[in-house]
């Protein structure tokens, strides 16, 4: 469905870029840095709106398999469960694997490069 | 209780221990206690500080017991601000020598002398050997509480983190048998540091010391969080684990360090976890706490890199 202009990804964005480029170069040292610690918020905010849904996506397909009987509701929650209730110690390796690719997705919003 | 600490308690400590104070009593906030109350005293050609509890919150840790063991350290010769008096100070505090240098993570990359890293590891060699008597019993095994704590923290976040999950699980079946103990800094890392160009001037923030295993502070001080960037640099930014080792005098068993290193990037991660978990509950409403909290996936990363190591 259409929405009006600029959406939730864009006014971030926006507010994003003005606190880091407008704002903060005018500011005293212990403001800048606050203010480039909220463009730093608004950046992760800004590749959760756009990753949120198809990273849920991925999640769920990649956890299902390993949670035959779980609530399919909230799988994340279950498998953190499962794993800490030593289902899975028997292939911490295979689970560790799937994992990797669940905290790349993670670091994809929230700090891209890292690794 | 005043938010400023009283200037007359103050010189009279002072002068019961007897520091050179004089007439006159200059007191200021130091900037960098995060935690902690910090306030610079200048009197005559003395330099001291005040760290006590804040007036406006329920102290988690004990000053009189960091008394205590910066004490313990003082006497072992590990490089600390000279202990002086614990006592009340509108709020439990003690008073110590003003060190010279810089402490701030960034500015001490820039400062830091070669060498620096060998100096740590001497002070935490004669971290090793300190007096533990008067510093209460150890607990029968370090790993197993150190698990504990990190449980807790994920408990008390309440997110679904099932990396850490995976990360407790390999803790709880890799956990090394118990050791000797020995007196843990808790905090040690760059940012706990004062160097000046003549190197390693004091070790500082002992807010989060206990007995335990001494392996825990070379793992946190080797944990990524803190290089800063410096990955070529795995000693706290600063330099190599050889010249650590070399400054410590013997070499560690690199098992139980990797098991030290895991359980270090998870309870960063459980930390960092918890920040967004504290801002809901209003317990905090700082910025960069709550920004911080999205660092647990840089935790969850680094750590499952060094089990599959």
């Amino acid at each position: 469905m259409s929405r009006d202009r600029p959406d939730a990804r864009e006014l971030v964005d926006a507010v994003a870029a003005w606190l880091a480029d407008d704002l903060a170069p005018d500011l005293e040292a212990g403001p800048r840095f606050q203010a480039m610690v909220a463009a730093q918020g608004l950046a992760i905010a800004s590749r959760e709106l756009t990753l949120a849904d198809e990273h849920a996506a991925l999640d769920a397909a990649a956890f299902a398999p390993l949670l035959p009987c779980a609530d399919r509701d909230d799988v994340r929650r279950a498998l953190a469960e499962a794993i800490a209730a030593g289902d899975h110690d028997d292939d911490l390796a295979a689970i560790a694997a799937v994992l990797r690719e669940h905290v790349r997705r993670k670091l994809a919003i929230a700090r891209p490069g890292y690794g | 209780m005043s938010d400023t600490p009283d200037v007359g308690v103050i010189r009279s400590a002072l002068a019961d221990a007897g520091e050179p104070v004089a007439a006159e009593l200059d007191l200021r906030p130091m900037p960098g206690g995060a935690s902690r109350d910090l306030w610079l005293i200048a009197s005559g050609e003395g330099r001291w500080v005040l760290r006590r509890d804040p007036v406006d919150e329920v102290a988690l840790s004990s000053r009189e017991a960091e008394f205590a063991v910066q004490c313990a350290a003082h006497n072992a010769g590990v490089p600390v601000p000279h202990p002086i008096v614990f006592g009340d100070f509108g709020t439990p505090g003690m008073l110590m020598g003003y060190v010279e240098g810089e402490a701030i993570p960034r500015r001490v990359l820039r400062a830091a002398p070669a060498g620096v890293v060998r100096q740590i590891g001497a002070a935490l060699r004669a971290l090793h050997d300190a007096d533990l008597s008067g510093l209460g019993e150890a607990p029968d095994d370090p790993c197993a509480a150190a698990i504990g704590a990190v449980r807790d923290e994920l408990n008390a976040a309440g997110d679904a983190l099932p990396a850490l999950e995976l990360g407790l699980r390999w803790l709880i079946r890799s956990k090394p048998p118990p050791t000797t103990a020995g007196i843990v800094h808790g905090d040690l890392r760059l940012g706990n540091f004062i160097v000046g160009d003549d190197g390693l001037r004091a070790i500082i923030d002992w807010e989060f010391w206990h007995l335990g295993d001494p392996v825990e502070d070379l793992a946190w001080l080797c944990a990524r969080p803190w290089r800063f960037g410096h990955d070529d640099k795995p000693a706290a930014g600063l330099g190599s684990f050889d010249e650590l080792l070399d400054g410590l005098g013997a070499d560690v068993d690199r098992a139980r360090l990797r098991w030290w290193d895991v359980i270090s990037q998870a309870k960063w991660g459980a930390y960092c976890a918890r920040q967004a978990t504290l801002r809901r509950e209003g317990a905090h409403a700082s910025l960069e706490r709550t920004v911080l909290a999205r660092r647990v996936a840089e935790a969850e990363w680094d750590m499952l890199e060094l089990i599959d190591a």
